[in-house]
């Protein structure tokens, strides 16, 4: 296991180096000799490696995780951990929407499968028109009386003229930033 | 441990990015509004009047407008200043929305943003100063330009 690690300190420590003709075998000496001390370091202070463990992931804000693969993972017995491994940043987000229009594939292959036929251009033509139709409705929905109570009526202007937003969307917007101008358009226009 | 600085330095980087592009869509949101509406007319959070007073209390030298037209940042960002100011946004903390984002402030009020003419601030001291150009009439140019 732990040559293993140290070997992949090693690579990542070459691909930094490109173009330096730097000997790999001293970084690889420095690294493990790192290593190993905090690895002595760790076991003075009575960690446990942990077994087993195929994948540590942080959670932050928004959505993103931070993902350790094959980490070498210690638990001391007050219950704290120590994760050794390479982080990588995940999207969460792009990660719904990809499963998300992953089963959307699916069910639209479903569809085709169960219904050959309405593969002919009066269906797709249907289907479009539908869509809009759809969109129609939810536009009547944003024009309809929002509840502006609590937010300045010159705000909200001037959140859909800078954005173009609908009023409705220019109100959810003002409310979701707690009357932040600038924050409100962010979210608008980003 | 020496390795686990450049592997995290990579992670770093890409918060860094997506950091950077919000602050410039901020400066962008933030100048498009003062193109189109004279800074004395804009308001920019529901707290505008309480920043701009707690601000004259807590800094009697934003009295004077030739002080908030060109922003000291040494003053700002020194000991002094920055213990004075976290006193300040203490105030604000849970009230304006995120009072301690890091953003691109322009250290000149006539001037537009530009590469030398912007440093880095909270927020809430984004706000204060702003605010307090916007009342003194110090934005009005760049909407007068149109």
């Amino acid at each position: 296991m732990s040559a293993e690690h140290s070997h992949s300190h090693a690579d990542g420590d070459h691909s930094h180096s490109h173009g330096n003709e730097i000997p790999q075998g001293a970084d690889v000496a420095v690294f493990a000799q790192n290593e190993s001390k905090a690895r002595k370091a760790i076991v003075k202070l009575g960690l446990k490696q942990v077994k087993g463990i195929s994948r540590v992931t942080f959670k932050r804000k928004g959505g993103f995780i931070v993902a350790i693969d094959n980490p070498d993972v210690y638990r001391s017995p007050a219950g704290s951990y120590v994760v050794f491994g390479e982080a990588k940043v995940d999207d969460l987000n792009k990660r719904f929407a990809q499963a998300s229009q992953l089963q959307a594939q699916a069910q639209a292959a479903a569809a085709v499968n169960q219904e050959p036929v309405d593969k002919s251009q009066e269906a797709i033509l249907a289907d479009f028109e539908a869509a809009s139709l759809q969109d129609k409705v939810e536009e009547v929905d944003s024009s309809a009386p929002v509840d502006e109570s609590g937010l300045e009526a010159g705000d909200i202007e001037v959140i859909v003229e800078q954005t173009g937003a609908s009023r409705a969307n220019a109100v959810k917007a003002l409310r979701d930033h707690n009357g932040d101008m600038v924050n409100a358009i962010m979210a608008l226009t980003s | 441990m020496a390795s686990f600085d450049a592997e995290t330095a990579d992670n770093l980087e890409d918060i860094e990015r997506q950091f950077a592009v919000k602050a410039v869509q901020h400066v962008e949101a933030y100048w498009n509004l003062l193109s189109a509406i004279p800074g004395s007319k804009l308001k920019l959070t529901p707290h505008d009047n309480e920043i701009f007073e707690t601000l004259l209390q807590d800094f009697p030298e934003f009295l004077n407008p030739e002080y908030v037209k060109n922003v000291n940042e040494a003053e700002m960002k020194g000991a002094l200043g920055k213990e004075r100011w976290r006193k300040f946004m203490a105030k604000f903390e849970g009230k304006v929305e995120d009072y301690n984002f890091g953003t691109i402030m322009r250290t000149k009020s006539d001037e537009e943003y530009t590469q030398d003419g912007t440093i880095f601030v909270l927020r809430l001291q984004f706000y204060a100063v702003e605010i307090c150009r916007n009342r003194y009439g110090l934005n009005e140019w760049e909407c007068a330009k149109k």
